[in-house]
C-alpha cells in the first residue's frame, strides 16, 4: 500500500494540520493454522495524528482488534507480528528523563516492535494505554480500587502522590467520586462506574495514546452515549490521542476527528468524519452506510451487503472486496487497490471511486420529523 | 420440491396451510371455544418475580426482585411487537413468558382465549392441548450456534420438528418439506444445504436455519429474542427482511427482543407493527414506531431516544453537546424498586405526584405512556417540582451510579 494517503489525506480543510504520534507501516499478523497461514492484518498502513480521535471501524472478523494489539505488539502467541510500527514521542528529550532511554531508535522516533521486553512494559502504560471490551471485569475482586492504582503505579516507579492528585483531575473529568471509588470494593460499583474507572486507570501514568477497543459495548444505551461525551472533554483536557475502535458507525459519527474502516483485514477507507460518513469512497463503505438502519434515516433504501466476508486463511485475489463489490471489474480481481487520496481528506482502496459514488447510493436524510428533540 | 418448482414456490402459504394437520386442529379447537373474538395472545397483569439466592435464603428471605411486574399486552395474527429497553429491564423474561417458556408469578398469558398454564395444570378442561400451544408458539435464541446441535447435519436437524408433529409424512414427503423451507429462508442450493454441519455455515445461515426450523412447526408466534444481534453489522438487514418476507408469507406473529431502538424501528416500521418500551419490569410506552422515535410520550423513550446516535455526522457533533434528559443515570435496584412511578428519580419531568402514585398506561395521543403528563387533568400538574434534597446525588453530577 502507497504512502500517498498520508500526503493526500493529512489536510483537513478547516482543522489545524496535526503531526503524527504513531505510524504503522507494512503492518502484518499471521497465524499458522492447519488449513494454510491466515493472515488477520494484511499489509496495514496507518498514520495517528497527534491529539485526533481516530475511529477504526470494521465489523466482527474484519481486524480491528488485531490492529489494536499490533500497536502495542500485543499480539499473542502463535501470531506473528511484522512490519514497522513508530511512535513520535511529543518531547523526546523530557519523556527520555521520565521513562528512561530507549535503546530502540532515536530519541524522537522509537521502534515498538524493536523494543525489549523492559521497554515495552514502561512504553505500554506510560506512552501507549489500552482499555479493552468488557474490561471492568478485569479488576481484582479483592482488592479495593485504590489498590489497582497504587499497584498500577508503583510499578511504574512513579511518586504515588503526584499520581494520585492526577487521578482526581481524572475522576473529575469522568464524573467519579473519588472517595467513594476508591474505597469500595469492584463488585461495590456498577459496570458504568467501573468502566469510567478503568479509563481513569488507563490514563494515572498520562499516556500520550489511549487505545480503547470497544469500550462501551458491554454497557447500558445511556452509560453508553455518557460515556462518549466524556471521551471528548478528557481529550481537550489531557491533550491524548485517542484511537476508538468499534463495529458501530452510528456511535463515533460524533465523536471520532477522522474514520478509519476496515474489511477483510485491511483499510478500505480512512478519511475526515464528516467527508467519509457524507459521501463515502469505497463501495465497502457505501454498502455498510447503506446497510446499517439508524435511528431516523430513511428506511427503504436499506439494503444488505450481498455474500459472505473473506476467510483469513482464503482472502481473495486482487481487491479483497470483490466478490462482493456491484462494481468490481477484471482489473479488481487481480489487482490490488492501494489506499490512494480521493479528496483532500479521504483515502480509498479502491480504483473506481467516482463510478463507486455514481452507483451505490445511500443517502443519511433523515426523515420529516416533529420530534421535539 | 426441487429447485424447477420455483414457480410453486410463490403459492406456497396456501400449500402450507393446506398440507398442515395441525392447523385443522387449531380450527376445530376454536370453533369448540367459540371465542373467534380472542385475540391470538393476550398477556394481562403478567408479573414475574424471583427469589434471589439458594434454596433456604430463599426460603427464608422476603427479598423479590421484579423481573416482570404487571404487563399487559395484545399480540393479534400477523402481528410484530419489538420489546425494546436496556439490559436487565425484563425483557427477555416478559418474553419467554409470554410464550410459555416461563410460569409467572401471577397473571395470565391465553392464547386464543385459552390460559395456556390452565391447560397444562388441567388438561381435562383445556379447549387447547399443551402440546398444541407449545407448537404454536417458538424461540429463534440470539445465538445461532449454541442453538444448533454441532454433531448434526442441517437435514436431521430440520427433520426433528417434521417426525414429532408432521407424523403423517413419509421419508420422501419430510425430505420435500425441509429443502422447500430452506428455499423459504434463502438457502440455496437446499440439497447442498441440508447435507452441511452447523460448523460449515456462516452465522447468518446458522440464523436462518433456527429460523427456519422455527417455521417447519407452522407456529402462530414467534419469539426472536435478539435473533439479530449475533449477526455481521451488514446482515442485519437483510435477516431482518427474510423475518419480514416470511411474515407476510406465513402470517407469524412476532414478539421481537431488542436493546436497539434503531434496528427496533426498523422491524416495527417494515411491518406495521409495534415498538413497547420496558423499564425495570414495565411497558412504560406502547405504540407505532413513528411516534415513540419521532414524538416519544414518556421521560424514558427520550432516554432511550437520545442515547441511539444519530448517523448523520452533522447532526451528531450537534448531539454532542447536548445534556442527557436524564436527572441521575444510575438504573435502581431491581429489588427496592422506588414509590410511586419508579422512573420518578432519574426523570427530568418529576414532580411530587410521581412519588405518589404509580401510574398506568394512558392514551397519550398516538400511543400508550405510563405517564401522568399524558393526562391534562391530572393533579401532577399543580404538585411541586422535586427537589434533590433528598436525593443522594444532584443533577450536573448525573454520571454517578449506586
Amino acid at each position: 500500500m502507497a504512502i500517498d494517503q498520508s500526503q493526500s489525506a493529512t489536510a483537513a480543510t478547516d482543522e489545524p494540520e496535526r503531526d503524527i504520534i504513531m505510524s504503522a507501516r507494512n503492518v502484518r499478523v499471521s497465524f499458522d493454522m492447519s488449513r494454510g497461514q491466515a493472515w488477520v492484518l494484511n499489509d496495514v498502513d496507518l498514520d495517528i495524528r497527534r491529539e485526533e480521535i481516530i475511529a477504526v471501524v470494521g465489523e466482527s472478523g474484519s481486524g480491528k482488534s488485531m490492529f489494536a494489539a499490533a500497536l502495542m505488539d500485543a499480539v499473542e502467541d502463535p501470531g506473528v507480528l511484522t512490519g514497522d510500527i513508530t511512535y513520535y514521542p511529543e518531547d523526546a528529550d523530557e519523556d527520555a528523563d521520565r521513562i528512561g532511554t530507549f535503546d530502540s531508535g532515536t530519541d524522537d522516533e522509537i521502534d515498538v516492535l524493536g523494543m525489549t521486553d523492559d521497554e515495552l512494559q514502561s512504553f505500554r502504560w506510560e506512552q501507549v494505554s489500552m482499555v479493552f471490551q468488557g474490561a471492568m471485569n478485569s479488576f481484582n475482586p479483592t482488592m479495593k480500587l485504590r489498590g489497582h492504582f497504587q499497584e498500577t503505579v508503583q510499578a511504574h516507579n512513579a511518586v504515588l502522590e503526584d499520581r494520585m492528585a492526577h487521578v482526581r483531575d481524572l475522576f473529575e473529568a469522568l464524573h467519579l467520586d473519588f472517595d467513594r471509588v476508591m474505597s469500595s470494593y469492584p463488585h461495590e460499583l456498577s459496570g458504568g462506574i467501573k468502566q469510567r474507572a478503568l479509563i481513569a486507570l488507563s490514563l494515572v501514568l498520562e499516556p500520550e495514546v489511549l487505545v480503547m477497543d470497544e469500550p462501551t459495548a458491554a454497557l447500558d444505551l445511556l452509560m453508553q452515549r455518557s460515556i462518549i461525551s466524556m471521551l471528548q472533554d478528557l481529550r481537550d483536557e489531557f491533550d491524548l490521542t485517542i484511537v476508538f475502535i468499534t463495529h458501530d458507525l452510528p456511535l463515533v459519527g460524533g465523536l471520532s476527528d477522522r474514520i478509519a474502516v476496515m474489511y477483510a483485514f485491511e483499510f478500505a477507507e480512512v478519511g475526515n468524519t464528516r467527508t467519509l460518513l457524507k459521501d463515502a469512497a469505497h463501495p465497502y463503505t457505501r454498502a455498510l452506510l447503506r446497510s446499517v438502519p439508524s435511528i431516523d434515516s430513511d428506511l427503504d433504501e436499506m439494503r444488505p451487503i450481498e455474500g459472505q466476508r473473506p476467510d483469513p486463511v482464503n482472502i481473495p485475489n486482487g481487491c479483497s472486496f470483490h466478490p462482493r463489490c456491484p462494481i468490481a471489474d477484471d482489473r479488481c480481481e487481480i489487482e490490488d487497490p492501494d489506499l490512494v487520496g480521493v479528496d483532500e481528506d479521504l483515502a480509498a482502496a479502491c480504483f473506481y471511486p467516482d463510478q463507486s459514488r455514481d452507483e451505490i447510493p445511500y443517502t443519511l436524510e433523515t426523515e420529516h420529523m416533529e420530534s421535539n428533540l | 420440491m426441487s429447485t424447477d418448482d420455483a414457480a410453486t414456490d410463490d403459492v406456497a402459504p396456501e400449500d402450507v396451510t393446506g398440507a398442515e394437520a395441525p392447523d385443522e386442529a387449531d380450527a376445530t379447537s376454536e370453533e369448540s371455544v367459540g371465542d373467534d373474538d380472542a385475540p391470538l395472545l393476550s398477556v394481562e397483569d403478567l408479573q414475574v418475580h424471583y427469589k434471589p439466592g439458594n434454596l433456604i435464603e430463599r426460603y427464608l428471605s422476603d427479598r423479590t426482585i421484579r423481573a416482570v411486574d404487571g404487563v399487559d399486552f395484545e399480540l393479534e395474527e400477523n402481528d410484530m411487537i419489538v420489546l425494546v429497553g436496556e439490559s436487565g429491564c425484563g425483557k427477555t423474561t416478559l418474553g419467554k413468558a409470554a410464550v410459555g417458556l416461563e410460569q409467572p408469578t401471577d397473571g395470565t398469558v391465553e392464547y386464543k382465549g385459552q390460559d395456556i398454564w390452565d391447560s397444562k395444570n388441567n388438561p381435562r378442561n383445556a379447549d387447547i392441548e399443551w402440546g398444541e400451544i407449545r407448537r404454536a408458539m417458538q424461540v429463534i435464541h440470539q445465538d445461532p450456534a449454541n442453538a444448533l446441535n454441532s454433531s448434526r447435519r442441517v437435514r436431521s436437524i430440520l427433520a426433528d420438528p417434521l417426525k414429532k408433529y408432521r407424523t403423517e409424512l413419509g421419508a420422501e414427503e419430510r425430505k420435500e418439506t425441509i429443502y422447500r423451507y430452506l428455499e423459504y429462508v434463502d438457502m440455496m442450493p437446499p440439497e447442498d444445504y441440508a447435507d452441511r454441519y452447523p460448523h460449515q455455515l456462516s452465522g447468518g445461515e446458522k440464523q436462518r436455519i433456527t429460523l427456519g426450523r422455527a417455521l417447519l412447526m407452522n407456529p402462530d408466534v414467534i419469539l426472536a429474542d435478539e435473533a439479530i444481534s449475533a449477526l455481521d453489522v451488514s446482515l442485519r438487514v437483510g435477516m431482518m427482511d427474510l423475518i419480514l418476507d416470511l411474515q407476510e408469507m406465513f402470517k407469524t406473529s412476532y414478539i421481537f427482543i431488542s436493546h436497539d431502538l434503531a434496528n427496533a424501528r426498523y422491524l416495527a416500521k417494515q411491518s406495521g407493527g409495534r415498538i413497547a418500551v420496558m423499564y425495570l419490569g414495565r411497558i412504560v410506552e406502547i405504540g407505532p414506531p413513528d411516534e415513540i422515535i419521532h414524538n416519544p410520550s414518556h421521560p424514558y423513550t427520550e432516554v432511550l431516544r437520545w442515547s441511539t446516535p444519530t448517523i448523520d455526522p452533522d447532526i451528531a457533533k450537534e448531539q454532542m453537546s447536548e445534556e442527557p434528559p436524564v436527572r441521575r443515570i444510575d438504573v435502581p435496584d431491581p429489588e427496592d424498586p422506588p414509590s410511586g412511578c419508579n422512573f420518578h428519580p432519574r426523570c427530568q419531568y418529576a414532580r411530587e405526584a410521581c412519588t405518589a402514585e404509580d401510574p398506568e398506561l394512558f392514551d397519550a395521543g398516538g400511543s400508550e405512556s405510563a405517564c401522568f403528563r399524558a393526562l391534562p387533568n391530572h393533579e401532577y400538574w399543580d404538585s411541586p417540582e422535586l427537589t434533590d434534597e433528598d436525593e443522594s446525588e444532584p443533577v450536573q453530577a448525573g454520571f454517578s451510579d449506586d
